[in-house]
């Protein structure tokens, strides 16, 4: 329990919480100042940049006009339309990025200044009344000018697109005129204009400070105009940029140096380490800036480009030959398998010889191959050595030569016979012997033209058995004996005529 | 509340330092102002035959033996403080204060205080709450400061600056 007391008096020292609260709002304030410039700087370029722009596009729709002027050659009426622009920008409230172009659109149908300006004031009431665009009023009245009416009928002017077609521009201008005079002034006028006004006044304002802008900064630039001051700009954010990173590079190397737990040494080399990492960013960087670092940069890389591009073409080649010879292998492998089939089918010694060699070279066995390629070489030779011994030998009848011959001829008279030309037959065939003689009664049949006499002839045929066998008795006994001795040496056709069992 | 004295704490360190008889000069000073107030509040506590007899030491057991009462242990509680405190968590340091240290005397000059003359123990104390707020009421010590009317108050401040003006001529440079 704490003491009761009265405090007489006392002293505010302020409380830890209380030095950090203060802390605390110290960094916050200082932090939205920080905020606070930096959104002022943004917001302040931003509207300079602004201002900038609304002068640029100004100046644009002013040259335009101007432009148009010298080419209708009303040059010297530029004064007094920019005059009559400025003048009508502020009574009606409508900016002059507006009325320009609808100003241009009015002179380059009508080609007169004047004329440009009653139609502008026209189409100001039109637009005023319809809510229309001045600058698309403007162009329907541009066409209307030169006949084109249709365009005007949506601004309800109450007449038909007949009547429209069938009255005169003036006419058209007139009943305008009549309906909508005024409207402009009114609108000008009311609250809704004066908004307007106000606004113009702003935009011509941030037209002003733009131009004043522009032309500073072309002072600022000295004999380089504008292109100095914003190359000047850009040098002082390269700097500033180079003095953060500078800052941020310090913090870093002295970070490492004096860092936890590090000897001396240590804090050298981490220093060194973290210094030497910061020197190759700025080699990096300095390339990219152009200048002498960039050239070197440029040369080194061309080098070494060259320096890869062949070691790329001799990896490529390499990898052509692998594939070359991988796919040489394959075709070994097939060879292989067909050399290992053919010496397992029937080949003679020398051919065996052969693909053994062709085995053994495929698969390298250098011993094998001496040993066989031996062997086919001493085949080869021997094979050559009878080759030349043959042809060493003395020509020598074929026997069989004249066999060709024979059969032709025995192919043109078994023609001859089948055609019954007999004639021609030779009679050493017709007989049937070797001796060509035949008896009296054969000789007259196979001479005789007379086929029939040949067929009634007649005559005795002698047959002369010489042997033992004289009589038929003979005969009878000689064939007995024969089926006897036959019968009796086992003979099947003997033993199956006794069983019954055969034919004979 | 108390008063609020900016660099009291320097100035107190100031004359210890440089004029330690101008120190013990406004210590003794502050004393002074103080000794009737505490005086009055030791006046205020009642004595043991005024209490409830179940509240006295010696009747008291265990954990209650702690806060038993004894009048002259809770008058020699009330004093008074003339060297800073702590910096509590406000951020103040108290640098001259009258205190009511002991346990029973705080029971007394509070009990009550907060929840109404109510209850078994309240009504039989003597003595009526008296001061301004209810964290400045109390049956002795804050009594007898209500009863001062801050004229204690001042007098210790108007010590402090006087002292204060001392220290500032003698250190002027001439």
């Amino acid at each position: 329990m704490a003491d009761l007391r009265i405090d007489i008096a006392s002293e505010f020292t302020g409380a830890k919480a209380f030095k950090k609260a203060d802390k605390a709002t110290a960094g916050l304030e200082k932090g939205v100042k920080r905020l606070g410039a930096t959104l002022a700087a943004t917001f302040t370029t931003r509207a300079l940049v602004n201002f900038a722009k609304a002068f640029a596009q100004d100046d644009k729709a002013a040259q335009l006009l101007t432009r148009s002027l010298n080419n209708l050659g009303l040059a010297f009426a530029d004064p007094q339309v920019r005059a009559f622009i400025s003048e009508l920008e502020t009574t009606s409230g409508v900016v002059d990025e507006k009325l320009r172009p609808a100003f241009q659109r009015l002179l380059t149908t009508t080609g007169s200044v004047e004329e440009s300006q009653r139609l502008l004031r026209t189409a100001l009431d039109l637009s005023a009344a319809s809510g229309a665009d001045v600058v698309s009023v403007s162009s329907d009245l541009s066409k209307a000018y030169v006949g084109q009416t249709r365009g005007l009928a949506k601004y309800g002017l109450g007449l038909t697109q007949a009547e429209l077609k069938a009255m005169t521009f003036e006419e058209i201008q007139a009943k305008i005129t009549k309906l909508f005079a005024g409207q402009a002034q009114v609108a000008a006028d009311s609250y809704a204009g004066s908004i307007d006004k106000i606004a113009v006044a702003g935009d011509n304002a941030k037209e002003i400070i733009g131009k004043g802008l522009v032309e500073a900064l072309g002072s600022a630039g000295g004999t380089s105009g504008l292109a100095g001051s914003l190359s000047g700009i850009i040098k002082l954010a390269t700097i500033v940029s180079d003095l953060f990173v500078g800052i941020g590079r310090t913090v870093a190397a002295l970070g490492a140096f004096f860092g936890d737990g590090l000897s001396p040494k240590q804090a050298f080399a981490e220093y060194q380490k973290v210094t030497a990492a910061f020197r190759l960013e700025d080699q990096i960087a300095r390339r990219q800036y152009g200048g002498a670092a960039a050239t070197k940069y440029q040369k080194e890389a061309a080098a070494l480009a060259k320096k890869n591009l062949v070691v790329v073409t001799k990896q490529t080649k390499i990898i052509k030959e692998q594939t070359a010879l991988q796919k040489a292998g394959t075709l070994f492998d097939i060879q292989g398998a067909g050399i290992i089939a053919a010496l397992k089918g029937k080949i003679s010694d020398e051919e065996r010889t052969r693909l053994q060699l062709q085995l053994a070279l495929l698969t390298g066995n250098e011993a094998a191959a001496s040993k066989l390629a031996g062997e086919v070489a001493r085949s080869q030779g021997l094979t050559e050595s009878l080759v030349k011994y043959y042809q060493g030998l003395p020509s020598a009848k074929n026997p069989f030569s004249g066999w060709l011959t024979t059969l032709k001829e025995a192919q043109e008279l078994a023609s001859l016979i089948a055609a019954g030309d007999y004639k021609k037959v030779p009679l050493s065939m017709a007989g049937g012997n070797d001796s060509g003689v035949f008896s009296p009664v054969v000789q007259e049949m196979i001479t005789s033209s007379n086929v029939s006499a040949r067929a009634g002839a007649s005559g005795n045929v002698t047959v002369y058995v010489q042997g033992s066998v004289i009589s038929e008795a003979d005969l009878v006994e000689a064939v007995s004996n024969g089926l006897l001795n036959r019968s009796l040496s086992g003979s099947p056709s003997a033993i199956g005529r006794l069983k019954g069992s055969f034919a004979g | 509340m108390p008063t609020t004295v900016k660099g009291a704490s320097n100035l107190r360190k100031a004359l210890k330092q440089f004029t330690p008889d101008l120190a013990k000069e406004t210590t003794k000073e502050i004393g002074n102002f103080l000794k009737p107030v505490v005086k009055n509040a030791r006046g205020f506590i009642p004595a043991n035959d005024q209490v409830p007899s179940g509240w006295l030491v010696g009747n008291q057991k265990g954990k209650w033996e702690r806060v038993a009462f004894d009048s002259a242990i809770a008058k020699r509680g009330i004093g008074y403080k003339t060297t800073p405190s702590k910096t509590n968590r406000s951020g103040f340091k108290a640098l001259v204060s009258i205190l009511n240290k002991t346990a029973a005397g705080a029971i007394y000059e509070t009990a009550g205080r907060k929840s109404g003359i109510t209850g078994r123990f309240t009504p039989r104390l003597e003595g009526s709450l008296s001061g301004q707020g209810q964290k400045m009421q109390g049956r002795a010590m804050f009594k007898a400061y209500a009863q001062d009317q801050g004229k204690a108050k001042g007098a210790v401040l108007q010590a402090i600056f006087k002292s204060a003006d001392k220290f500032n001529k003698t250190a002027k440079v001439k």
